[in-house]
């Protein structure tokens, strides 16, 4: 659906659905963890659908279309559009359950959480020795199209000892290292 | 629906928000806008009516800006000064931004809400010879606390980031929001609400209008006639809004789309004599046809 025509009749839909965050299908609540494949919609961008379906969803205008090389482009870059969701095993990644403690210190650079309950809603958060908790991810009605990476903007390092909890059970979180750990 | 998204986003990076008849101008082309509220539009410069920020000409598409926090000491102690400190950078290079335009009196508003909506703090960290902004403060008690930085960078558009701050100990109970519309008595005013609908929608607008007592006296407050923030029960909606209608006189109106079905928190601000009132309300919102 890339016409005006045909998104029309879904612009209510499209706000509740954005209003709700389950589109675009990202999972994870702003600002718990900060991601460089971050796909969330900002205030801004929230506030300016939410204007645009309220003010009768005019038409734009057809000089402001991107190219179709360029629209092409923004579809690649695009999570659901250009990429596998499942990662290829990284060496030395680490697949968690429950509450679990580092034995070694880890560079961490992303999580892959894994059979997490549709609508689920849960914090992960490292506990590190010296008393610091770290906000890691963030959760909120989960759903299982959701799969895929969350990869820090910059990694986070972990010291031996650090506790990563908040996984819920029958759920895992695959830990991605940053380059060599 | 994913390319429905895609297609829409596209669709309004397009710019086709509604724009008022023209206007006698200079440049009958030329349209501002305010930063803040786009839907405010002229074709001839000036002032947004809402926020009294200037509009402008040539407004940038709008761009996430990366905000980083850092808490001293580490790890921050309930009860214990704590330092924040607030890095601002490019999303392009991540190079440091340290150029930042003024917004409502100020070049940075932070707001900082506790996980049980008891704390709510609206203030001011100073931007440092470092570029940094930098705002000193206690985190009263153990928990998570929403950090909402809002702030404009030169040549790009305002920004309004959440980020948490865990501060380690036992945290506090989950609360639990019901209606609270009751009138509130602050330092120099009564505030009562209404709202229309009576019951509000997620997703559609509400009309809260405040009522000011006694209706003599009232400023703007950093350049707005009121500042209102709004939180869900869970902390992971943050709405920053100002009135839609106010005049100075007693009645303030603001216009809220709540996003979800959710008890939320209100926090609204209004100076009367040179003194800031500050009253929280809470508004249960329902779905459409539930």
């Amino acid at each position: 659906m890339t016409e005006y025509q045909a998104t029309f009749p879904w612009r209510t839909a499209i706000k509740e659905e954005v209003l709700e965050r389950r589109m675009p299908p990202w999972g994870a609540v702003k600002g718990f963890g900060d991601f460089r494949n971050d796909q969330a919609l900002t205030p801004e961008q929230l506030e300016l659908i939410v204007s645009w379906a309220k003010g009768g969803s005019p038409e734009g205008d057809v000089k402001d279309v991107p190219a179709k090389d360029k629209l092409d482009e923004m579809m690649k870059e695009s999570l659901w559009f250009g990429s596998s969701v499942k990662p290829a095993r990284v060496p030395g990644e680490l697949v968690v359950k429950g509450d679990f403690k580092l034995t070694r210190r880890f560079l961490l650079d992303g999580l892959f959480p894994q059979n997490v309950p549709a609508g689920g809603s849960f914090q992960i958060i490292a506990e590190l020795p010296d008393g610091r908790v770290e906000p890691l991810l963030w959760l909120d009605g989960y759903r299982p199209e959701f799969t895929h990476s969350f990869l820090f903007r910059t990694p986070i390092d972990l010291p031996a000892g650090t506790v990563i909890s908040g996984i819920p059970p029958g759920s895992s979180v695959t830990l991605l290292p940053a380059g060599k750990n | 629906m994913r390319a429905t998204l895609l297609a829409l986003i596209v669709a309004l990076i397009a710019g086709q928000a509604p724009v008022p008849a023209p206007l006698p101008s200079q440049n009958p082309n030329e349209v501002y806008i305010c930063p803040m509220d786009p839907d405010v539009r002229s074709h001839n410069p000036g002032k947004c009516a809402r926020c009294g920020m200037a509009l402008v000409a040539g407004l940038p598409d709008p761009v996430e800006y990366h905000l980083d926090l850092n808490v001293k000491p580490r790890p921050v102690r309930p009860g214990q000064p704590a330092s924040l400190e607030f890095t601002v950078q490019d999303p392009w290079k991540n190079r440091p931004v340290t150029t930042f335009q003024v917004i409502h009196e100020k070049l940075f508003h932070m707001f900082v809400v506790s996980q049980d909506l008891e704390v709510f703090v609206h203030n001011h960290p100073t931007l440092g010879s470092d570029g940094k902004f930098h705002y000193d403060y206690v985190f009263p008690k153990a928990g998570m606390y929403r950090v909402l930085g809002d702030f404009y960078p030169d040549g790009a558009t305002p920004q309004l980031i959440a980020k948490t701050v865990l501060v380690p100990g036992a945290a506090p109970k989950p609360v639990a929001l019901t209606r609270d519309y009751s009138p509130k008595d602050t330092e120099n005013l009564t505030i009562e609400l209404e709202t229309e609908p009576a019951q509000p929608i997620s997703g559609s607008e509400t009309r809260m209008v405040f009522r000011l007592k006694p209706d003599d006296g009232m400023e703007k407050y950093l350049g707005a006639w009121g500042h209102m923030l709004v939180a869900s029960v869970d902390l992971i909606d943050m709405v920053h809004e100002h009135p839609f209608i106010a005049d100075g006189g007693p009645q303030v109106q603001f216009n809220v789309v709540f996003p979800r079905a959710k008890p939320y928190r209100v926090w609204v601000q209004f100076q009367r004599r040179g003194v800031v009132n500050t009253a929280h309300f809470d508004v249960v919102v329902k779905e459409l046809g539930k």
